[in-house]
């Protein structure tokens, strides 16, 4: 062989050989001889650091006893491959879900049954919380059992409030002033252009609902305004409280200037860094959940921030938006008993209210043991427990249908704030989407049913 | 034996080249076909030196101005890897991290740092000790990964394909061309077609989740490596064969003897071809594998880009050349295989 | 050389052809036709995956006649073609005749053209992420100096047409907002397909080494000019290479799927301008758990590429010419 050849041997072949033979091989430390239960999570960072934790303790002592070694993997695109591993025959034996995808799951039989189980585990599923345990069901089957629960609130930064001339204490408590705050909280800035002359640019923005800003639910927006998005047979997209929405999604949009925003919401950062929009500055109002007040801590201490309940139409009937991380066990599961195990020890009171007092969310229980208060580190925790105590609260459809229907409703947001002119057509358009995918889908079923499955 | 030297190995066309230039001599390269005739600038007079002159001139500037616009890229993903994420937000952004213009000049390598790094650490600021977990980008595991499926896929692409190609080339037999068509016609099959269908197979092979769906199909043959392969087994003289086989040497010795020294060429752009291959593979990785602990670098580098908490620009750069880094190795020291290859497919296409 | 002996010699002969050509045709049926008429059968059923498929015949192409996603993608697809292959054609072209000066240092450009092509997907995607951000991106900042120029153009136009201004013009000139727009994201994935395009320049380059000087000498005495001596003999000389490249093109536009997943963080893109034909169909099957759906789009996706393809050679017969051998 010529020399080049050798230097390219050994250039790449010494490294490669090396990593092959001594190189780490994965997290396959358990036991020898214990059971071992595959936990997926879609929790990385610090949220996945204190799971981990009681994974650890569990299997330390729970597991010890019972002889089970539950092993913590984080995983992206968590719904994606928690379904195709089980369409493919291998998957985890629990699944750390998000529960908008629990009523498509469990419609195609990929998860299990929990409720008898989990109450001969000794759940206290009783002392749960009932909303918290009603997203977990679908058609009145319990499938999904909640780890982290939260709701979403209004997160203002008191600093620009006080500078724009508004009262911090005193947060908009309807949605049309929340527009006017929001006017108000806009400035912008004008620069030089190279040729001559200036243009002007966004330097902070009031609010914004662009999925670019962190905003993360992009479908909300007509709960707000007295509607939801099902009546349990169909999407109720365009309905007057929908056409209010994309009306005052609009008219927000056109005061600030749809493409000055379009290139504002590009210079977004980070999302767990200082360079967070809420804490950067950027924005003055954000729809946020529990956590953010853990990246402020972290991120910017010295914010002067506020929460409140995030303003509906009427200052009356406060709509609150709840949501939870949900664990489920796989249809085809390897250790579904196993699994139970484990997840018995996740929902002892104690256990869980520390999980989700790290993650800075709220208890699922109806009676939250003193100590969750006390060591809470969200200073504004109860503002979020009084949301998901609201008569108005409300969560995800409950439909199988729902992940492409809230795929139209992205793209209808993202079109309404690119070309607020379109708005009442986008949503008669996303209404006859919406219409279709059910009709679809309900065909299909009738097809199943008739062909006797 | 064929080495890198370039002439002596035997070629695939059959044309005869004809490339007598100006003054007699075997040219390979550069006979000016954008419309001149390869000579000396010397032997010009002084209005067509000058042409030539601004000819020259004009092509290095054009060259270096693209050349520079096609790397420039890699250049600023490699220096936004030692930004800090504020520099990588600034307006109007610049290409050289600042580190750089100090004296002496310094480079932050903490985003590389902080990939190796698992994210621990209390929460809430009260002292407790950090509970070790998988880093960000678990580099030494992604690679070590990649380079099982490679090593593995690669042995099955050379046997393989060489085989195929062999009983296409030299073998004989009724039906040869028209099974030779069907194979060429596989190129063309889109990978979605069996997409689902190769998902369901692997599903009762019970082989999702392991890594044996990304390298088992390599022992069976790919359309283009036979392609390649059998035009280069085409291009040896048969006498070769023919006089081993009347001294009593039989096919597989033949295959085994002669001609698989001597397509060491072939073989290494096979093998080029496929390390790059396995190395970019997003889609396969992206369905078959289910742990975490069985990802490969391409999968692991979407991974760390779709997380939910968001990375910072220069540690999502970091991961990229930590990924791009042997690649480009690689390719740096077999540059003429690599364009050599590329070249000898792209002209018999 | 073969000597007379009939079936039997025939016979052995097959087996030994077949028994060398095995690695191939068994995963040929293995891997590629087995797959191929399950999915065929799976595209007249309805299949989620978690459940048994169902036979409900040609629903799901009439479905796809009638979805509006569906004609996005291929318009999408389609328009993406179009823009990409012929540009980078012609761009790869006259890269190939630049470099083939033989002038020195012509190794280093080569060079320096091929390497974004052995750049993982992932990592490229991820660079042009960075590079195309509207604000503090490497491209707008090179485009804020021509800003004047094209304000410029624009009210000259305003002023010929009658106060009408190009609105891509004054994008321009603002600085587009690229992966968030929905005109200029399409525009940057064939600026970035354009980027890759340092294979085909070096197939070209060797494309113009094969064209024999001959064929130039004659031309010169006849008279005719370089860019006559480029449209009568490089291109005609280059044409069999140029049709290897178009459906090799083709054939790789046409199932575009890594560059736009990752650049659209597995998102549907703004307007859904940067969601192609195989994004949908994996989306089909994966997410919407639509698997008989997906295989529809697979089959279609196949009998197009076969089309176009057929029609490329067709134009092809006309068009290419070749050189004796």
């Amino acid at each position: 062989m010529n020399v080049r050849g050798l230097i390219v041997t050994l250039v790449l072949g010494l490294p490669a050989g090396g990593l092959l033979l001594f190189g780490p091989r994965g997290q396959y430390d358990a036991p020898p001889g214990r059971v071992v239960v595959r936990y997926w999570e879609k929790w990385t960072g610090a949220e996945g650091a204190t799971m981990a934790r009681l994974v650890e303790r569990f299997n330390r002592t729970v597991g010890a006893e019972r002889n089970i070694w539950v092993q913590y993997i984080a995983v992206s695109n968590i719904e994606q491959r928690t379904l195709i591993a089980t369409a493919g025959g291998d998957p985890p034996d629990i699944a750390g879900l998000y529960d908008y995808i629990v009523p498509q799951y469990a419609d195609q039989g990929a998860l299990r049954p929990l409720e008898e189980e989990a109450r001969a585990a000794g759940i206290a599923l009783d002392a749960l919380r009932p909303i918290w345990l009603e997203i977990g069901r679908y058609r009145g089957t319990l499938y999904a059992l909640p780890s982290t629960p939260y709701t979403i609130a209004l997160y203002y930064n008191r600093t620009l409030l006080r500078a724009a001339g508004l009262d911090p204490d005193r947060p908009p408590a309807t949605l049309a002033e929340l527009s006017e705050y929001a006017r108000r909280l806009t400035r912008t800035e004008t620069y030089g252009l190279p040729g001559g002359g200036t243009g002007t640019r966004i330097v902070q923005a009031g609010f914004t609902p662009s999925t670019a800003m962190l905003g993360w639910w992009p479908w909300v927006w007509p709960c707000f305004f007295d509607g939801r998005l099902w009546d349990g047979q169909r999407f109720t997209l365009d309905t007057p409280a929908g056409r209010a929405a994309v009306r005052w999604l609009a008219d927000l949009r056109r005061a600030q200037g749809p493409e000055r925003m379009l290139s504002f919401e590009g210079t977004a950062g980070a999302i767990e860094s200082a360079q967070n929009p809420f804490l950067a500055g950027q924005v003055a109002m954000v729809f946020q959940g529990p956590w953010l007040t853990n990246w402020i801590a972290r991120y910017a201490p010295e914010l002067d921030y506020g929460v409140a309940p995030f303003p509906s139409v009427t200052a009356e009937r406060r709509h609150a938006f709840a949501s939870t991380d949900v664990l489920v066990i796989p249809s085809s599961a390897r250790h579904p008993r196993e699994a139970m195990t484990f997840l018995a020890f996740v929902l002892r009171q104690d256990v869980l209210e520390e999980l989700c007092r790290e993650h800075n969310k709220l208890s699922p229980f109806r009676e939250p043991l003193p100590d969750f208060y006390a060591r809470h580190p969200n200073p504004h925790i109860r503002v979020f427990e009084e949301l998901a105590a609201s008569p108005y609260v409300f969560g995800y459809p409950s439909m199988p249908t729902w992940l492409r229907v809230m795929d139209e409703s992205k793209q209808l947001l993202n079109l309404v704030l690119r070309d607020p002119d379109q708005a009442d057509a986008a949503l008669e358009a996303a209404q006859r989407k919406a219409d279709a995918i059910v009709r679809e889908y309900e065909a299909m079923a009738a097809r199943r049913r008739g062909a006797g499955r | 034996m064929a080495g890198e030297g370039g002439q002596s190995e035997p070629r695939a066309t059959s044309a005869p080249r004809r490339r007598l230039a100006g003054d007699g001599t075997r040219r390979a390269r550069g006979n000016g076909s954008a419309g001149g005739l390869p000579r000396s600038p010397r032997c010009l007079p002084p209005r067509a030196r000058l042409r030539t002159v601004v000819r020259v001139t004009l092509t290095y500037a054009l060259l270096i101005g693209v050349s520079a616009v096609y790397v420039l890229p890699l250049v600023g993903m490699v220096s936004a890897t030692f930004k800090t994420p504020q520099e990588l937000k600034r307006v109007p952004p610049t290409l050289l991290p600042d580190g750089l213009r100090q004296w002496p000049p310094q480079l932050d390598l903490r985003a590389y740092g902080r990939l190796f790094q698992s994210v621990t650490g209390p929460v809430d600021g009260r002292g407790r000790e950090p509970m070790p977990g998988p880093p960000a980008f678990d580099y030494p595991l992604y690679a070590r990964n990649t380079l099982l499926i490679l090593v593995l896929s690669l042995a099955g692409v050379l046997v393989s394909n060489a085989i195929a190609a062999y009983g296409f080339a030299r073998v004989p037999f009724r039906g040869r061309n028209a099974l030779f068509a069907v194979c060429l016609a596989t190129m063309m099959i889109p990978f979605p077609v069996i997409m689902v269908p190769s998902y369901i197979l692997f599903k009762h092979l019970g082989w999702i989740g392991t890594l044996a769906p990304l390298w088992v199909p390599a022992w069976f043959g790919s359309a283009f490596n036979i392609f390649l392969l059998r035009q280069f087994f085409l291009g040896i003289p048969k006498e070769l064969e023919e006089s081993a086989m009347l001294d009593g040497c039989s096919r597989w010795g033949c295959f085994w003897r002669i001609m698989l020294p001597l397509s060491r060429p072939a073989l290494a752009v096979v093998a080029l071809f496929h390390c790059l291959a396995v190395w970019n593979d997003l889609v396969g990785p992206l369905i078959y594998l289910t742990h975490q602990d069985q990802f490969t670098l391409a999968l692991g580098l979407q991974f760390l880009q779709s997380k939910a908490g968001d990375t910072p620009w220069n540690q999502l750069m970091a991961a990229a050349t930590l990924v791009v880094l042997p690649v480009l190795v690689l390719f740096l020291l077999a540059q003429r295989t690599f364009v050599r290859g590329i070249a000898t497919t792209g002209i018999k296409g | 050389m073969r000597p007379a002996g009939g079936a039997g010699r025939g016979r052995r002969e097959l087996r030994t052809g077949l028994l060398w050509t095995a690695p191939w045709w068994l995963g040929f049926l293995f891997f590629l036709a087995v797959p191929m008429g399950m999915s065929l059968y799976i595209s007249f059923c309805d299949y989620p995956l978690l459940q048994p498929p169902v036979f409900i015949g040609t629903a799901n192409y009439a479905a796809l006649a009638g979805d509006p996603v569906f004609g996005k993608v291929l318009v999408n697809t389609l328009v993406f073609a179009a823009l990409a292959i012929p540009l980078g054609t012609v761009l790869a072209i006259l890269l190939a005749v630049l470099l083939n000066q033989n002038l020195p240092g012509q190794g280093l450009f080569r060079t320096c053209l091929f390497v974004p092509t052995v750049v993982p997907l992932v990592g490229a995607a991820l660079v042009w992420l960075w590079l195309l951000n509207p604000e503090y991106g490497l491209i707008n900042a090179a485009l804020r100096p021509l800003a004047p120029l094209a304000s410029g153009a624009n009210e000259l136009i305003a002023a010929l047409g009658g106060g009408r201004r190009l609105s891509w013009l004054s994008e321009l000139a603002a600085g587009p907002q690229w992966l968030s727009s929905p005109h200029w994201a399409m525009a940057a994935l064939v600026l970035i397909s354009l980027w890759g395009v340092g294979s085909a320049v070096v197939i070209y380059l060797a494309g113009l080494q094969e064209i024999p000087v001959d064929l130039y000498e004659a031309a010169m005495l006849d008279g005719a000019s370089a860019a006559r001596r480029f449209w009568h003999v490089t291109l005609p000389g280059l044409s069999p290479v140029i049709l290897f490249n178009v459906i090799t093109g083709l054939i790789g536009t046409w199932q575009i799927f890594a560059l736009p997943y990752v650049l659209m963080r597995g998102e549907q893109g703004p307007g859904r301008s940067t969601y192609f034909y195989t994004m949908y169909l994996f989306d089909n099957a994966f997410r919407y758990l639509k698997m008989g759906y997906a295989s529809a789009m697979a089959w279609i996706q196949l009998l197009i590429m076969l089309l176009l393809t057929g029609l490329v050679f067709w134009v092809g017969r006309r068009t290419v010419h070749y050189r004796g051998g």
